[in-house]
């Protein structure tokens, strides 16, 4: 067959365009072509472009020759080959739209693979329940790059902090020396880049306290404009290398065929355009958003089993492997096999609330209001009006807001005494506050069940402060600090105090007792990530009244092995819909 | 809105007068770097550079020693995200040179760039070439063809006469580009 080496390159010592002439008319028919080839088409380094020239130049050469058909094609041959080879080697995939795409319901995705694989079909179906929206990001291989840096900036706006953004700019200024001494990059090499990022901090922060669109679109334009965006992504790229150069020992083994941390950052992490690779993902996490106390959820679109999508959290841990900032932002990547997409998890327009920020704020606000009502009575008819809209909590099934009597309340009589005898409507803001303090006894009961099962986690100690007297005194101090995370949310073990046993023999209606449980506070509207989170939540639930075990809060079928929950399927639709086809 | 627009659009002559500042700052007259006799830009526009490049330091045995050589830099708007275009203004006879053009076939210039190289670096990467020709995909095909057959007597002949019939023997200064060119001109007439 046609062999390209060794090639005899004497026959043409001018090589080019003027000696392959004389060879043609002597072209050997295609038997000789096998066993050996003519030398003028052996030779690989013969460029298209020259041969064309040739074959344009001995048109009549060729037609007088019986064979010329086949010589024809055997240098069609050996020409496509060297066309699909500077093909391929020249390829560039056709990238289409802006580099930081407009955010776009996830159906999309759902859409897109409506007919690829069926585990693409399942998996994409599954996505839309939870993540709304997703972004879609130019994969002209700084994808996962920009996906992360872009994620970055935006949730820098997320959290609307203007300080955050101060402390961020003085963070990446003190960054310039990590990489020039754990990097080993110069200054000029980098000094620009790092510029474009600190002038984009600076402008977010003049703007977010004005007006959190614009600062968005701000960000969407610097991320679009391909000089500033590829500025920045590169900066990160030296920023993830430094940092590998700075912490050897934690990134050496993940590197593959033993390159070494120097030869890994050259070939894969400095040169643009380079796809970001899992260990470079994991080295910008690290350097970059890591130390903010924000987490990363990366979800794995692939075809490996499993109807949903796997997703990996990054996330600072300490020791035993516990998020340490379990309440932090969180960040969402879609990846799909070298290719990163930004997901969100919120169905608001532009602004999304990270995590359950507003939630604690409320929270904190309704303490302190409540706290004007314990210490000053005379204020009460303004509390009252305040107090109209908690009455919402009846909504909540098994809330109750019938004034128990005081000692149910499981506080020390010396308080509430003064309060009863001052006016009646007190008793009742002290019930209703008492009883109120959980703020949502029917989901923490049903989803936090360390409260009613005491013996589940015996080894945990109970925080102290729930045993001083202050916290039964007022409600105030009784809630978990602002910072901690919703027990539902984060999958961790409600605060669990023991100490409920003692609630319980104090009180005898068992609902106060769960009530009057700080471990119960809780938001109030349960969204659908949290029942999501409850299904996966593994303990006994108990439930103690009869109103809430109707009632379609209760998780309980959860805990049957056997519970098949309802769901739409394509494939199931499909049937009905082509009969109706057929019979229409 | 007018700060990172006057950012993004100066980045490339800033970053190039940075890296001629370190240049020079590195390698004084007294310490003058090996290969890179002078690098200096064109009076008329800063992203238009000159270089000498000179061959003493690479081994006998690839025939270069004696060359020197007028190099053109272009830089290109997108730099340092591009690679600086860099061509043999002296004719060299080298496996991944184009003779005619002079333009230069070496990956860290296309596809294997990265920022972090740098002008410097990317000349002394052209440097490292002379010594290292590869021969897969010659852009000048005679070379390549005796590299291929063996014949490095030949080829290094052949480079070394060359090297002393387009040996570039002016100097650059900026305030003499119109000497320089005179330069190149007398090289070319002694061809």
């Amino acid at each position: 067959m046609f062999q390209p080496q060794p090639t005899p390159y004497s026959p043409f010592s001018p090589y080019g365009l003027t000696a392959p002439m004389p060879d043609f008319p002597g072209f050997q028919p295609a038997g000789v072509v096998d066993n050996g080839g003519p030398t003028q088409f052996r030779d690989p380094i013969f460029s298209p472009v020259a041969s064309n020239s040739i074959n344009a130049g001995a048109p009549l050469t060729f037609n007088h020759n019986s064979n010329s058909h086949v010589a024809q094609r055997f240098k069609m041959d050996s020409n496509d080959i060297d066309a699909q080879e500077a093909l391929a080697r020249d390829f560039q995939p056709a990238l289409e739209g802006p580099l930081v795409g407009e955010k776009r319901s996830s159906l999309a995705i759902t859409e897109e693979y409506a007919k690829a694989d069926p585990i693409y079909v399942t998996k994409t179906s599954a996505l839309p329940q939870k993540y709304s929206h997703y972004r879609p990001i130019l994969g002209d291989g700084n994808c996962g790059w920009r996906a992360a840096g872009f994620s970055y900036f935006e949730t820098l706006i997320r959290l609307r902090n203007k300080a955050q953004l101060g402390e961020e700019i003085a963070r990446m200024k003190s960054l310039d020396n990590l990489l020039k001494t754990a990097g080993g990059f110069a200054e000029w090499v980098f000094e620009d880049m790092a510029e474009e990022v600190t002038i984009l901090l600076r402008e977010l922060a003049d703007l977010i306290p004005q007006s959190i669109p614009q600062a968005e679109q701000v960000l969407r334009d610097r991320f679009n404009d391909k000089a500033v965006s590829d500025s920045i992504v590169y900066y990160f790229r030296l920023l993830a290398s430094s940092w590998m150069k700075a912490n050897p020992a934690s990134y050496e083994g993940f590197i593959q065929n033993g390159a070494g941390i120097v030869k890994y950052s050259q070939e894969w992490l400095e040169p643009p355009n380079q796809e970001i690779d899992h260990l470079g993902m994991t080295l910008l996490i690290d350097a970059l958003l890591k130390p903010m106390g924000w987490a990363v959820e990366i979800v794995y679109l692939d075809r490996s089993d499993g109807s949903q999508a796997n997703s990996h959290i990054f996330q600072q841990e300490d020791a035993n492997g516990v998020p340490t900032n379990p309440a932090g932002p969180m960040i969402h990547l879609l990846y799909r096999p070298s290719h990163y997409d930004i997901l969100y998890k919120d169905h608001g327009p532009p602004i999304t609330i990270p995590q359950n920020m507003n939630i604690q704020v409320q929270r904190v606000n309704s303490l302190s209001h409540r706290h004007n009502i314990q210490n000053t009575p005379a204020m009460m008819g303004g509390d009252m009006s305040g107090m109209g809209d908690m009455s919402m909590f009846s909504c909540i099934p098994g809330f109750s807001l019938q004034p128990q009597p005081p000692s149910h309340h499981g506080f020390p009589s010396q308080y509430q005494q003064p309060l009863d005898q001052a006016f009646t409507p007190s008793s009742m803001s002290a019930s209703m506050s008492a009883s109120m303090s959980p703020t949502s006894p029917g989901a923490s009961s049903a989803t936090a069940p360390s409260n009613a099962l005491p013996a589940t986690f015996p080894a945990q100690p109970p925080p102290p402060s729930s045993l001083t007297p202050p916290t039964l005194t007022t409600p105030h101090p009784t809630f978990p600090p602002p910072t901690t995370q919703l027990p539902i949310l984060t999958h961790l073990p409600a605060p669990h105090r023991p100490s409920l046993s003692s609630h319980t023999s104090l009180s005898g209606h068992p609902l106060s007792s769960e009530l009057s449980s700080p471990s119960s506070a809780s938001s109030f509207r349960p969204s659908k990530y949290e029942w999501e989170a409850a299904a996966e939540w593994e303990g006994p639930v108990v439930f103690q009244t009869s109103t809430f075990k109707n009632s379609h809060y209760n998780v309980a079928h959860y805990n049957n092995p056997n519970f098949q929950p309802e769901e739409w399927t394509p494939e199931s639709e499909d049937p009905p819909t082509s009969g109706r086809k057929r019979s229409s | 809105m007018s700060g990172p627009k006057t950012a993004s659009s100066r980045t490339p002559t800033k970053r190039i007068l940075t890296e001629l500042t370190a240049f020079s700052s590195a390698h004084s007259p007294s310490s003058p770097h090996p290969n890179i006799l002078s690098l200096v830009p064109l009076p008329s526009n800063l992203l238009s550079l000159r270089c000498i490049l000179s061959g003493h330091t690479l081994p006998p045995t690839s025939g270069y020693t004696t060359g020197r050589w007028l190099l053109s830099i272009q830089v290109p708007p997108q730099y340092p995200n591009q690679p600086p275009t860099i061509t043999f203004v002296t004719k060299i006879c080298h496996a991944n040179v184009k003779w005619e053009t002079g333009e230069i076939c070496l990956d860290v210039l296309k596809e294997n760039w990265t920022p972090v190289l740098g002008v410097v670096g990317a000349l002394e990467s052209v440097v490292r070439l002379l010594g290292e020709p590869g021969v897969d995909s010659p852009l000048n095909v005679e070379m390549g063809a005796l590299l291929r057959q063996g014949d490095t007597i030949g080829a290094r002949g052949l480079v070394g006469y060359w090297c002393g019939e387009e040996r570039f023997e002016g100097h650059l200064d900026e305030e003499e580009e119109g000497g320089s060119n005179r330069e190149e001109v007398r090289g070319r007439g002694k061809r």
